[in-house]
């Protein structure tokens, strides 16, 4: 008894991932209905590739809808292949549009299911809620989010996702008379052009998937005659999660009506025969978790229950990628051991002289920065040593240092005179110091201004080292320093 | 607005900052003058290849190099890194200018495909009953042979010491040279794992993956001279070429030639890439080694 493990059921159709309906229809259409079970388990983490849909048979597993049809190819000797009537052009043309429709199709199923935030908020994500356990149910949708935002981020359109985020324009205030149009206008046709310009985006993305489809498909029943292909169960898992759920934003689906109904006309017709009529979520969903029996087209299997076996082996799963020994790294690891064992010695000594050198590289790297780090923290030692032994030395600071002076002499100042304020005040009110403070800050601002004047470029200038295009300031002797100082207390 | 107004004492620090506008700095040393017979293509390649008009090392820049030749556009192909680039991918180019007082154009990969119909003479396009076909093969092609390509080079611990990081590391300081590794192997990973959601990468799916890829190409292409049935060679011509060619002119480990393998099991691929390497690439044939 052959198992398949799905996505759960949504908008009536068996499964709200696409490869996940395409292999239900192979399936179905290859195997008799006693020969296997789909069960909805919505359990990535049962398959060894992290990835459903995928087939149990005993102990083996195999995943994807191509690995699946590969499988059971194998293990039926051709006997379930949907494919042996296609000559051999025919299979090189198969294997085209299967990867044509997986990479577009894709993508608009990204977009209108999981990008665009209003689409996202009110239907998937409540759908995935009722597919999952308790905490993957937070999980588990935000990271298909942005799985499904990293595969779009090169399409260009972005106005989707901030659909929602962004609120509608506020009203205009009242009393601007003056304008001539209403503003209430101006600000939907601003909204619409944006719009306007995604929409015509995303119309360009879907006539680019769906022409050649057209295309190909002409006026036959199926993409290879009268037979259908794995081409066909393809086709059909990835249109139909685009046509039939019913969202806020259907863009996809009025698209699909309006230009495409010669590839809606081929749906409607093809999926009754591979995937069944209208599947009820809600009945089958308990039926997996082990409710009454339904009756289907499909024949339905019974989830092995637990949610902590789910929870323990995702924590243990993701403690181990942390750490390093992640599956991806066991596949690795196998696989450079089978390699090893299969080479001849000449290859490996070449291989091992290459890696002994990529390490040399990095050590050296390593070293230079690690003695470049070094050299640069010596030097700032060096220098704070030996500036504070300049400072024990005299007063000898140079001449930038002493038009800065000027200003700390002001400074000193400003506080001394705050402190003294505050001396004096202490039993005012808080007013009242705040206001004299605002006061007394403007004043040595103003002062501060009146000195700048000696640098062209201000106090900031001077800090920061700007040219001066005039003369340096002047030089003072100690005697006229105190001169000035005299003078800025007279001003006060 | 009114709350929009600047403090006066914030006004004044920010009226002691003077507007200084500084001369242009110099253009770097390595810059090269728009010339103004030929366009400059820039593309990944080494200084010695450019100059001897060599096939470039990547894919996408291959293709197109290989595109402008069919078109008649003769092109000065610049070394460069995709750090250099204005949209950050290469390759791009910048037009020659027909006066001297005339602007040059940068045109970015995007845009390469018109501005090479305009300024050439394109090849005779394939019938447009075959577009579909056209656009399933190249979807194929920047899927499932990229994807193994990719992991040849990037994730492929031999591929990536002996081939890879010595034909894209741009500098000479080795420590630049190793965070430039990481960003390009994680960079690889992220590519691959967009189509993979389980995050797991298993080289057997890949490879298994390219091998029906090509041979699908192959069956594709049968006993015909170019591909789907065209008179001379095209734009898909040139984006196989860009595969096949560097698929087999790369001196892969042995253990890690998956991907060449699949390629020479199918000889009128090898051959379709010999009669381009021809026409556009004289002397540089993989055979003639």
């Amino acid at each position: 008894m052959l198992e398949l493990h799905i996505w759960g059921p949504a908008f009536g159709l068996p499964s709200i991932d696409a490869q996940c309906i395409a292999i239900i229809a192979y399936l179905n259409l290859t195997l008799s209905k006693d020969q296997w079970t789909v069960v909805a388990s919505s359990n990535p983490l049962l398959s060894p590739n992290r990835e459903l849909p995928a087939l149990r048979d005993d102990r083996t597993w195999a995943t994807g809808f191509r690995g699946i049809v590969e499988y059971l190819r194998k293990k039926t000797d051709g006997q379930a292949d949907l494919d042996s009537f296609l000559s051999p052009v025919e299979k090189a043309e198969c294997i085209a549009f299967s990867a044509f429709i997986e990479t577009h199709g894709q993508s608009l199923i990204d977009l209108s299911l999981y990008v665009s935030r209003k689409n996202f908020d009110s239907c998937t994500r409540s759908i995935y809620a009722t597919l999952l356990p308790f905490p993957m149910q937070y999980y588990m949708p935000v990271r298909l989010r942005s799985q499904a935002k990293d595969r779009t981020a090169g399409l260009g359109v972005t106005t989707l996702d901030i659909d929602a985020v962004e609120p509608t324009p506020k009203a205009p205030e009242a009393g601007t008379p003056h304008t001539t149009a209403p503003p209430e206008q101006k600000s939907t046709s601003i909204l619409s052009s944006t719009e306007v310009a995604a929409t015509f985006k995303l119309m360009d993305l879907v006539a680019d998937f769906l022409e050649p489809l057209k295309a190909r498909l002409g006026d036959e029943k199926h993409f290879f005659g009268d037979y259908p292909s794995s081409l066909d169960c393809l086709a059909v898992g990835y249109l139909a999660l685009c046509f039939y759920p019913e969202l806020p934003q259907a863009w996809l689906q009025n698209e699909m009506k309006k230009s495409f109904p010669r590839i809606c006309g081929y749906l409607n017709d093809l999926k009754p025969q591979l995937i069944g009529e209208f599947v009820d979520a809600k009945s089958i969903l308990t039926y997996t978790h082990g409710g009454e029996r339904v009756t289907s087209m499909l024949p339905w299997g019974v989830a092995e229950k637990g949610d902590l076996p789910w929870m323990s082996m995702f924590l243990v799963e993701k403690a181990l990628d942390v750490m390093g020994l992640g599956r991806n790294n066991e596949l690795r690891k196998q696989k450079i051991k089978e390699k090893e064992d299969a080479m001849d010695p000449m290859d490996l000594e070449r291989r091992r002289k290459a890696q002994a050198a990529a390490r040399r590289q990095r050590i050296k790297s390593v070293l230079t920065v690690a003695g470049g780090v070094a050299a640069f923290v010596g030097y700032c030692v060096w220098v704070l040593q030996t500036g504070s032994q300049h400072q024990a030395a005299g007063e000898d600071v140079g001449e930038s240092a002493r038009v800065v002076r000027e200003y700390i002499i002001v400074d000193d100042d400003g506080e001394e005179e705050e402190e003294e304020e505050e001396e004096e005040d202490e039993e005012e009110e808080d007013e009242e110091t705040r206001k004299a403070r605002e006061a007394e800050e403007l004043e040595i601002i103003e002062r501060m201004e009146g000195e700048n004047e000696k640098n062209a470029f201000g106090l900031a200038g001077a800090i920061l080292g700007l040219n001066n295009p005039r003369p340096p300031p002047q030089e003072f002797s100690p005697g006229e320093e105190e001169e000035i100082a005299e003078d800025i207390q007279e001003e006060e | 607005m009114s709350s929009f107004n600047i403090p006066p004492m914030l006004k004044r620090v920010f009226d002691s900052f003077p507007l200084l506008i500084l001369p242009d700095d110099p253009l770097p040393s390595g810059y090269l003058q728009p010339s103004k017979d030929k366009p400059l293509l820039y593309v990944f390649t080494t200084p010695a290849d450019a100059a001897a008009g060599k096939p470039s090392f990547n894919p996408s820049c291959l293709k197109w190099q290989t595109y402008l030749k069919l078109c008649g556009i003769d092109c000065r192909i610049v070394p460069s890194s995709n750090h250099a680039s204005p949209s950050g991918a290469l390759p791009f180019l910048i037009s020659a200018a027909a006066a001297p007082s005339s602007a040059t154009k940068t045109i970015s990969v995007g845009a390469l495909r018109k501005w090479a119909a305009e300024n050439g003479s394109a090849p005779n396009e394939i019938p447009e009953k075959e577009q579909p076909r056209v656009q399933a093969f190249l979807a194929m092609l920047n899927s499932q042979i990229r994807d193994a390509w990719l992991h040849s080079l990037y994730l492929s611990p031999t591929n990536f010491v002996t081939i890879t990081s010595p034909q894209y590391r741009s500098t000479t300081v080795s420590a630049v040279n190793l965070i430039l590794s990481h960003q390009m192997q994680a960079a690889a990973t992220k590519e691959l794992l967009k189509a993979r959601p389980g995050g797991i990468i298993n080289p057997d799916d890949i490879y298994a993956d390219a091998e029906s890829a090509v041979s699908a190409l192959s069956a594709v292409l049968g006993e015909d001279e170019w591909f789907f049935g065209a008179e001379e060679p095209g734009y898909f011509d040139a984006a196989v070429f860009g595969y096949t060619h560097l698929v087999l002119a790369t001196e892969w480990d042995e253990g890690e030639a998956g991907l060449m393998r699949a390629v020479k099991g199918h000889a009128n691929l090898v051959a379709h890439e010999e009669r381009i390497c021809r026409t556009c690439f004289p002397g540089t044939s993989v055979r003639e080694k």
